[in-house]
């Protein structure tokens, strides 16, 4: 495999602009009915590759999320993309897209091309050592979820 | 003559290729290739020879422990330990350095005492450190670096009191390839009754150690960072400190004697010694060091230096190129760890991977030091005797084509 399948135009292209990058703004009227805020964060500590991630929960649908981070290439446009994936996804959705996008990342399940810009990481695959890079962004956003979802379960 | 093509040839390893094209292996710190010598003689201990130490009275027995003992004097010869019974042979550095934490730490230090590291720690000896920190409340003290990344001699000075029980110091920079002035340090540490225990992980395979000269008190280091296996490491110390020590892992071989009640643990070094060792690793180790001794280490040592000037030279030459550490040989052995432009040192890595060229990217197993240089992450490049410069100089023209797959240029600043 050539060097050039792994990083492909549209990855280099999320890496040197990013979407979703940042914090969201608190203090805008947009958010005032949503509920909860969340954040998450993980790193990858083989590598130090970071990213916490923000987003807002309404109707149990992510309204907004932003993202924040240090690492390579691939796993910056994979937390870009994902952050243009999951924007406006129920959370149940969004827990079907991150398996699935996990599957298909370790090689369990080839794509359907359903994943737009994203598929163009599947080609690391064919890099084992990093992979971990290009999930980390989304590990973060299945624990992000996961604490969500107990915090709502004690609030009640 | 230096002929380091002549000594590739015992290295079956370096005829691979990868991806294509041939192997240039630049991660030596992380750990070296084996010459065929040592790989065979692991192969022949199992084939020929196989069985347990100490405790067999059959041929098979005494013709390992034979061979066991005798990697056991030659090492000590290696680095001119007064007698073999100062080499423990443990797991790797990082067990060695637990030992001591362990077993001298835990008996001799008190609440307030201090342990002084300094920046440019590997892990692996500031770890062992804080956990014992939290066991026993001592204090763990950095000395600072200066801005070339060579450790601040008046800062360390000002951090050494009455309090400082130990210095815990490498040798040699794992990730900045600095090497530090163990003499002088050791003089300092003595004069204030502070022992003193070198990292060698990186040294040991590139400088010729006398440990009676340098009047270091601990030296650990591992087998697999010089030409031997891995699973084998090194811990020397002074006879009568190792003597006053209790023993690290209970079990067979480190006792004289056990009844129902209580038990009596054997001399030095057995009583480190518990369980049945990596015999296998440590035969091989052997025959590492009697290969290192063959070629020479001072020969090495000439090596490296002159791989490292080239490197330096033509990694200075190339524009965005940081260089973390001194810009001349001085100071610095066979290690330089770098950042191009603002690519990742992952992304780095896997293009030069693609080229057949090995290097390290990530924080080396030295976050602290990482975060001092304000940086997450760094590529590193490191040689040992059988590179060459015409590998550097495939290296450089690799790196300086890992712009082309960024072909947009630099990132937007965020």
């Amino acid at each position: 495999m050539e060097i050039e399948e792994l990083y492909k135009e549209i990855i280099l292209d999320h890496y040197q602009n990013p979407r979703n990058y940042g914090t969201l703004d608190l203090s805008s009227t947009f958010y005032r009915g949503a509920y909860p805020f969340c954040t998450a964060e993980g790193e990858n500590s083989l590598c130090g590759d970071s990213i916490y991630l923000q987003f807002f929960v309404e109707e149990d649908r992510i309204v907004d999320i932003k993202f924040r981070g240090e690492g390579c290439a691939l796993s910056l446009a994979s937390a870009s993309m994902m952050t243009e994936m999951v924007k406006g996804k129920t959370l149940e959705e969004v827990t079907t897209l991150i398996n699935r996008v996990k599957s298909i990342i370790e090689g369990k399940e080839k794509s359907q091309d359903e994943l737009g810009d994203f598929q163009a990481l599947e080609g690391v695959k064919n890099f084992p050592v990093r992979i971990k890079c290009v999930l980390l962004a989304w590990t973060v956003l299945e624990e992000g979820i996961k604490d969500y979802k107990t915090r709502i379960k004690k609030e009640g | 003559m230096y002929d380091a093509y002549k000594i590739r040839e015992d290295f079956p390893i370096l005829k691979e290729r990868i991806n294509g094209k041939p192997l240039v292996y630049l991660d030596n710190s992380a750990t070296t290739q084996k010459p065929t010598i040592v790989i065979e003689t692991i192969c022949q201990y199992y084939r020929h020879y196989n069985a347990n130490i100490h405790r067999s009275v059959h041929s098979l027995g005494i013709r390992a422990t034979e061979a066991y003992e005798k990697t056991r004097r030659d090492v000590a010869e290696f680095i001119k330990a007064p007698n073999p019974n100062c080499i423990i042979f443990t797991k790797g550095t990082t067990e060695s350095i637990n030992l001591i934490a362990y077993s001298w730490g835990r008996k001799f230090l008190e609440r307030g005492d201090e342990v002084l590291l300094t920046l440019m720690e590997h892990h692996s000896n500031i770890v062992p450190w804080q956990m014992l920190s939290k066991e026993r409340d001592i204090k763990i003290k950095f000395a600072p670096l200066n801005t070339d990344g060579t450790l601040n001699l008046d800062a360390f000075k000002n951090l050494l009191t009455e309090r400082t029980k130990l210095v815990s110091i490498t040798y040699v920079s794992n990730v900045l390839g600095v090497i530090n002035p163990i003499k002088d340090i050791v003089e300092l540490a003595h004069k204030i009754g502070a022992l003193v225990l070198v990292d060698g992980a990186q040294s040991v395979p590139s400088i010729p150690i006398n440990v009676q000269d340098l009047d270091v008190d601990f030296l650990a280091f591992s087998a697999h960072k010089m030409l031997g296996p891995t699973g084998v490491g090194v811990l020397y110390g002074k006879e009568e400190l190792l003597d006053k020590m209790d023993p690290f892992l209970g079990g067979g071989e480190m006792i004289k004697r056990v009844t129902e009640e209580d038990f009596i643990w054997a001399d030095i070094p057995y009583k480190f010694e518990g369980g049945t060792q990596n015999i296998a690793g440590v035969i091989g180790f052997d025959k590492a060091i009697e290969y290192l001794n063959n070629v020479g280490v001072e020969s090495i040592y000439k090596h490296e230096k002159s791989l490292v000037s080239y490197a330096l030279e033509r990694l200075l030459d190339i524009e965005g190129i940081t260089i973390y550490g001194p810009i001349t040989n001085n100071s610095r052995l066979n290690i330089i760890s770098f950042n191009y432009r603002d690519i990742h040192p992952h992304d780095i890595a896997t293009i030069l991977d693609q080229e057949g060229i090995a290097i390290r990217a990530g924080h080396h197993c030295a976050q602290p030091l990482h975060l001092a240089l304000g940086i997450s992450a760094s590529c590193r490049i490191s040689f040992y005797l059988y590179n060459t410069q015409e590998e550097i100089d495939r290296f450089i023209e690799a790196l300086k084509r890992v712009d082309r797959t960024f072909k947009n240029g630099n990132r937007r600043t965020l």
